[in-house]
């Protein structure tokens, strides 16, 4: 609990800063979230080579883990069509492209806007980029709620890079195999499944 | 995706050298934790000076929180019923 409160204020800080600093030369170099996304998993890697237990998980589930991305991909849908029925100028298909980019926000808004112009585009944006703060912050309560695999199929697309960390800190590197490879899957079936709905 | 693999492979391959080491482990953790806040941070940052997120926020903010928060119970709901189903009790083997 203490460690989520650290974690949530210094990414409020941040967006504070960013804010204040708007239109100034401080700019974090693009990449700069990349780096260090690549450092943490190095880390994880470290931690999954030392303790090779990790891959008896996967033995052990067998084709069941793909379950895992298919929960997230289907419950999203579900979840959006049910409330499309209380936005009033969003139609079904609307609603149910941006909810299948799984928290993939910049694929899934590029290839919207695209299709069907700007407003979805931001609204897939926004949404897509809010439902990964909602794992970032919220990892500790779906996991207190729904178990340990709501955060990975909250995070979605993300499970294997930007909300991985959360993930694991919250689950243990067992669960971390089963986010990475979750997010892997959506990762690439998304771009393709995106255009299914526009 | 290749770095995110090769980063893995190369650390995993390190770790497996370093076996059972407790002492690591224990810095693993620490060093982890504090790349998850860099992490958050940066993204924070980003999202703060995106001039698209910010000046969208009151039209279309809410509307997008609706359909996050949906889309978040959506898959937790059914995710529960695989971790029940399948994942639970593998756990406790």
């Amino acid at each position: 609990m203490k460690n989520s409160v650290i974690i949530v204020i210094l990414f409020g800080v941040g967006v504070l800063l960013g804010f204040i600093s708007r239109g100034t030369q401080i700019v974090i170099p693009h990449d700069a979230t990349t780096y260090a996304l690549y450092v943490f998993l190095f880390f994880v890697g470290i931690s999954i080579g030392i303790d090779l237990k990790v891959f008896k998980v996967i033995k052990k589930l067998h084709y069941k883990i793909l379950f895992v991305p298919v929960s997230a991909a289907a419950g999203s849908l579900i979840g959006v069509g049910l409330i499309s029925y209380f936005i009033s100028d969003m139609t079904l298909m609307d609603c149910l492209a941006v909810g299948s980019g799984v928290g993939y926000y910049s694929l899934t808004s590029l290839i919207i806007t695209e299709a069907r112009g700007e407003y979805l585009g931001v609204i897939a944006l926004l949404t897509n980029i809010i439902r990964e703060i909602i794992t970032l912050v919220g990892t500790p309560l779906l996991i207190k709620y729904f178990g340990k695999l709501a955060p990975i199929a909250s995070g979605g697309a993300t499970s294997m890079d930007i909300t991985l960390p959360v993930i694991t800190h919250y689950t243990g590197k067992d669960y971390a195999v089963i986010s990475i490879f979750s997010g892997t899957v959506l990762s690439i079936v998304v771009p393709f499944w995106v255009k299914l709905f526009l | 995706m290749i770095m995110i693999f090769s980063m893995l492979m190369i650390g995993a391959l390190i770790g497996h050298h370093f076996k059972g080491n407790r002492y690591i482990i224990k810095y693993i953790h620490i060093v982890s934790f504090w790349s998850v806040l860099i992490l958050l941070f940066l993204l924070g940052f980003s999202v703060g000076q995106n001039e698209t997120i910010i000046s969208n926020m009151h039209k279309i903010g809410l509307k997008s929180l609706v359909l996050s928060i949906s889309a978040v119970l959506g898959s937790a709901f059914l995710s529960m019923f695989v971790y029940n189903l399948y994942f639970r009790k593998v756990e406790h083997k």
